[in-house]
């Protein structure tokens, strides 16, 4: 079986010949630069001497085809570009301003906001003073038709349309601050769905250039819109439904209009209270189950959600586990993590969340050797 | 509790904004003083705030709100507190440590000491050992708020505390820790003297390590 009929069936909840894997295919499931250059000193690969950023600020990187040939990486990705009419402008202090005016400054391996550009609004007309980005630019579509098709039609793996805007609620967060934003979502609702509204029609216009472009040839398409802390959501499960999700509805529904891929949703953290939501509105794939996150236990996640919900991720926790843990701790709990959530298929392995800079290189294998040993069907006969 | 007061509570509980101001200066023209109107009706509500995120019936929006509808009454407050002399439950510094930028957990615990009465220097992020430890021995700190939110960043944490050893000040202060990936064992190994998964819970601890 190939890698993308291998994946069709695990996403239609059916079980292939093995669990899919991933590792490195979007930019929520990817090696930290450090720890992939780690992994391909330690495999003796040699380094990357020009790795494929994925992710500026989280460091991530798209790994070279060797690397995905080591691990049996079942999909490849294609990722929107930059516009032609911006450059970020750098500063000389290691910060940069993107395209929608919010600078970010490096610490330590990434880099976090440190100036939100709505943060002094006061009225909705003060919105449409702001920088918002040109979504049909078309330096961002330049040339990615061609290399979708050929990935499709040369290729035997499934093809990934990676996350490239934010979602409303991370996106309103991030503009405005996360503070000042979730304040406006109490005191200042019409300021609020205001806000959420620019941001959901512009990732709805940046879908429509970049699935024009690929929508044919993707079998997978991602968005991502952090709703999810470690112990709760950040905003109510009622404050959710009233202002988020009929947003994300909107962006999830466009993308099934212009599109046969399945829909990849990613957001950290404690989500279990609104994942019967995120059903609703046309998720057909989870990532990342944030396995340290409360009430984020990976067996009654498949119990509960499996039948209806693929989950892609969560293989082992990053936060306590895999940075820490015995050779033989990671392989136990890898191999414990696919007999819960492989059998009947919906199932894409990959850790909780990117692989960071301080997980040895050994730890990082072990995780993955671990998934190819155990990942055939049927589940638990192996190894 | 007098009917003001119990408004004054519920408002803050509430988060209701700017009309706590209004009966704020009633309470003082009924005759309240500025710490009767702050222990008897500010601090309890804040707690009741700090209970209900860390049962998880407040998110954060709600905590925020609570949080700045406080602000608005103790910015009535304070002339008369600061005259009065009111004794404060102590001096927190706080900050996120070296190499990292996250500020959403650090700040809110901030909000919730202010609400247990605390005193707050709050140092931002990134910030180095040194910068802690100056900024305690700067304001007399006897409490120490350090957040982390990366596993790459928390090590940073056992650094910080090591420098009050060296700087012969560790006895002086009691340290918090916190931050997504933190935990009790690890707040335990890199030597703090508490440790808590959320913001309502930080203020709770913070007054049990000053001995209240």
């Amino acid at each position: 079986m190939n890698s993308r009929d291998r994946v069709m069936m695990a996403l239609d909840h059916k079980e292939p010949d093995k669990v899919p894997i991933d590792c490195g295919a979007t930019i929520v499931t990817a090696p930290t630069r450090i720890a992939y250059q780690n992994l391909r000193g330690y495999l003796g690969m040699g380094e990357d001497a020009n790795p494929t950023t994925s992710h500026r600020q989280m460091d991530t990187v798209y790994p070279k085809e060797d690397f995905y040939q080591r691990y049996e990486v079942d999909f490849r990705t294609v990722a929107m570009k930059g516009p032609w009419e911006f450059e970020p402008r750098e500063m000389p202090d290691d910060s940069f301003y993107d395209e929608f005016n919010i600078r970010w400054k490096k610490a330590s391996y990434y880099y976090d906001v440190v100036e939100r550009p709505l943060a002094d609004c006061e009225t909705v007309q003060d919105l449409d003073k702001a920088i918002w980005p040109d979504p049909y630019d078309p330096g961002r579509v330049e040339g990615l038709r061609e290399e979708a098709k050929a990935l499709y039609e040369n290729t035997d793996y499934a093809v990934i349309a990676d996350i490239m805007a934010l979602g409303p609620f991370e996106g309103g967060c991030v503009l405005r601050g996360y503070e000042q934003f979730c304040v406006d979502l109490a005191w200042d609702p019409k300021f609020a769905e205001a806000l959420l509204d620019k941001i959901t029609d512009t990732d709805i216009e940046l879908w429509d250039s970049f699935l024009d472009a690929v929508g044919d040839y993707v079998q997978v398409v991602c968005q991502g819109d952090d709703v999810g802390m470690q112990t709760n959501l950040y905003i109510s499960p009622d404050m959710y439904r009233e202002f988020i999700k009929p947003r994300q509805k909107r962006i999830f529904d466009f993308i099934h209009s212009k599109t046969a891929a399945k829909v990849f949703y990613h957001s950290c953290g404690a989500v279990y209270d609104v994942i019967g939501d995120f059903i609703d509105i046309g998720v057909d794939i989870l990532n990342p189950i944030q396995r340290s996150a409360a009430n984020m236990d990976i067996a009654k996640m498949k119990k509960e959600f499996g039948k209806d919900l693929c989950f892609w991720g969560g293989g082992i926790d990053i936060q306590q586990v895999l940075p820490f843990a015995s050779l033989d701790e990671i392989e136990e709990d890898v191999k414990r993590t696919i007999e819960i959530m492989a059998p009947g298929g919906g199932y894409v392995f990959f850790p909780s969340h990117n692989v960071q800079a301080d997980v040895t290189p050994d730890r990082f294998h072990k995780t993955f050797e671990t998934a190819l040993k155990y990942r055939d069907y049927p589940i638990g006969t192996d190894g | 509790m007098p009917g003001i007061l119990t408004e004054i509570q519920e408002d803050l509980i509430q988060g209701t904004g700017p009309q706590i101001r209004e009966l704020t200066t009633r309470a003082i023209e009924e005759g309240y003083s500025a710490s009767d109107v702050l222990r008897k009706a500010l601090m309890p509500g804040m707690e009741e705030v700090g209970r209900r995120m860390k049962d998880g019936e407040y998110y954060i929006p709600d905590v925020l709100i609570s949080a700045r509808t406080m602000q608005m009454a103790l910015e009535i407050l304070k002339p008369q507190l600061v005259e009065s002399g009111a004794v404060q439950a102590g001096t927190a510094v706080i900050g996120s440590v070296a190499g990292d930028l996250h500020d959403i957990g650090k700040n809110l615990v901030g909000m919730m000491l202010e609400g247990a009465n605390f005193e707050v220097v709050d140092l931002g992020t990134d910030v180095s050992a040194e910068q802690f430890v100056a900024a305690a021995q700067e304001h007399e700190a006897n409490l120490i708020g350090i957040s982390a939110l990366l596993t790459t960043t928390m090590v940073a944490m056992k650094d910080t505390i090591d420098a009050f050893q060296e700087a012969g000040i560790r006895s002086q202060v009691k340290i918090l820790v916190g931050g997504a990936p933190v935990t009790g064992a690890y707040a335990g190994e890199v030597g703090a003297d508490g440790y808590a998964p959320d913001a309502g819970s930080a203020a709770v601890v913070a007054r049990e390590l000053m001995g209240d």
